[in-house]
């Protein structure tokens, strides 16, 4: 009997040894979106544009994030609405892991703010009503802590120290001759290629409605556009330009013609600015992408998101894209509305 | 592997010498068990495998059917819950999981030894929080899964049996409410105690 016990007793030791303590520790986490490597999608909810669309009166003005495998609503970053009277989020951007900027429109007091992930806080980034005197619609982080900011008639920028960087008396980018002109109305994106080269969006009506290239150092001379893009159509306002990480260049057309919303690609030439390819990736006849606003890429999967801020709509629809065209991933949106999706100015994936 | 081998050998050649020691009478089990285990699971939107360790309480039912010899064939069911906690090393990202299952078994014993197979169900729910974050993601998979099993058994006056029992269960189950599906291999080592009945 006490042979037998051993014997079990060491059977029952082995097992465990072999079965349980053997190999290395080292996990992964089970669910990606959820940590700290892939992050959530945070959406902005303010003065949104959609290519002309009617769109929902009373955005939430909100920042918001969501869970980026479920698309399941996480939590508030921040409610404009319990801040100054008049505050829209209309642009977002990731600052550090811990904090996000804002590009607040406020005609009373247009600034761009610094902001807790976690909403514990926020503070003001910069305040320059000389630069930041009209509408604004998108900005850009770039690599060496310098913004770009679309004020609908021109780009500022402004320097790591917050200064503003001007072409003589002129904002950064302004009034671009052809073949960029005329884009002084509605520059509804600006973004910029990691050569440094400046795309921004510009709607207008045709044939003004165009997305332009210029050169990273700026617009002070007519050789500084490198090339322009008329949209596929007449009635499409190209409302977002996106890099995606798959080389191609993503421009988003929104309209009150149902025909002509939908997502090109494009070949863009980071050495001369030139851009070719146009390829209809997603285009339904507006059925799925309707007033697009905003879209955003998941570096992780390489899925882009697309805001629709018709008013009938106020969805966010995922997309795989590969192959050069663009798929729905789901058979219903990613995010249905909600209070927080109401006019989505725009969204980013971050940690 | 070497290690693997030497306790099958040790198993096999202890069921060999005491087959005569334990002759197993015909009738049914009823026990309790605790395990501890590790898990991979592996979910199909990503190529990385996340490692739990879990720990969890079962109570098995079954009958055994001696043929001669000490050999034999038992059929058994089994339900448990278990809990388990990701191994990632991080300050600021935490899983945990939990799984409910219930399992039909089949086998052959050979004196103190036992092998057999099984199909289990299991519900897995995984919880991820991070920080800085609020709340928690949580992703629900279900289905069926194969198993098997190796165990070394002991009875005690005929009237109880203590039981050290390896379990591998593989496969591949489908999200609740979802298309996405995951990967797991779950082993576990545990103890059991039968109440038996001739």
């Amino acid at each position: 009997m006490a042979k037998i016990f051993l014997n079990l007793s060491l059977v029952l030791a082995l097992t465990i040894a072999v079965a349980i303590g053997c190999g290395e520790i080292s996990s992964a986490p089970f669910n990606q979106a959820a940590s700290m490597g892939s992050g959530y999608l945070y959406v902005s909810s303010g003065s949104c544009y959609g290519g002309g669309v009617a769109t929902s009166a009373g955005p939430a003005n909100t920042v918001s994030r969501y869970d980026l495998a479920s698309g399941a609503f996480v939590g508030l970053v921040i409610d404009y609405n319990q801040l100054a009277p008049g505050d829209s989020p209309v642009a977002i951007y990731e600052y550090d892991d811990d904090r996000l900027l804002v590009l607040v429109e406020n005609a009373g007091g247009r600034r761009i703010d610094l902001v807790k992930k976690d909403g514990s806080g926020a503070s003001t980034y910069i305040i320059n009503s000389t630069a930041l005197s009209a509408v604004l619609r998108s900005f850009i982080l770039l690599s060496d802590f310098s913004l770009l900011v679309s004020k609908s008639s021109a780009i500022e920028k402004f320097n790591s120290g917050k200064a503003r960087v001007t072409m003589g008396a002129n904002p950064y980018v302004n009034a671009p001759a052809a073949p960029c002109a005329t884009s002084t109305t509605l520059i509804s994106s600006v973004t910029a290629h990691s050569s440094g080269k400046i795309v921004y969006t510009h709607a207008a009506a045709t044939p003004n409605n165009r997305f332009g290239v210029i050169n990273s150092t700026g617009y002070s001379v007519a050789g500084d556009c490198l090339s322009a893009t008329a949209a596929p159509t007449t009635t499409a306002l190209p409302t977002r330009a996106l890099f995606h990480s798959g080389g191609k260049l993503l421009v988003s057309y929104g309209s009150t013609t149902a025909a002509s919303n939908f997502i090109y690609s494009y070949d863009f030439n980071g050495g001369t600015g030139a851009v070719s390819g146009a390829t209809p990736v997603f285009s339904d006849g507006g059925t799925i992408v309707n007033g697009p606003s905003s879209m955003a890429e998941d570096p992780a999967t390489g899925d882009v998101f697309v805001a629709n801020v018709t008013s009938t709509y106020n969805t966010i629809e995922r997309f795989h894209f590969t192959g050069n065209v663009m798929t729905r991933a789901l058979t219903q949106p990613f995010i249905a509305y909600s209070a927080q999706t109401r006019c989505v100015s725009d969204m980013k994936v971050m940690k | 592997m070497t290690r693997l081998a030497l306790i099958l050998s040790f198993i096999l050649s202890s069921s060999m010498a005491t087959a005569d020691d334990l002759k197993r009478g015909m009738g049914a089990f009823l026990g309790v068990g605790l395990s501890i285990g590790a898990d991979q699971l592996t979910p199909d939107s990503s190529s990385s495998t996340a490692k739990f360790k879990s720990q969890g309480y079962l109570l098995e039912v079954g009958f055994d059917l001696p043929f001669s010899g000490g050999f034999g064939a038992f059929v058994s069911g089994e339900a448990g819950q278990s809990n388990a906690i990701n191994q990632i090393q991080s300050t600021t990202y935490l899983e945990i999981g939990s799984q409910n299952f219930y399992m039909a078994k089949v086998g052959f014993f050979l004196g103190h030894f036992a092998l057999g197979g099984g199909y289990r169900h299991t519900d897995v729910k995984v919880r991820s929080m991070s920080s800085p974050g609020i709340g928690y993601v949580e992703s629900n998979y279900s289905g069926y899964l194969p198993a098997g099993f190796i165990n070394y058994s002991v009875d005690i006056n005929g009237r109880y049996r203590a039981q050290a029992e390896l379990q591998d269960v593989f496969g591949t189950i489908e999200g609740s409410g979802s298309t996405s599906k995951v990967k797991i291999n779950e082993i576990t080592a545990g103890l059991r105690v039968f109440f038996l009945f001739d």
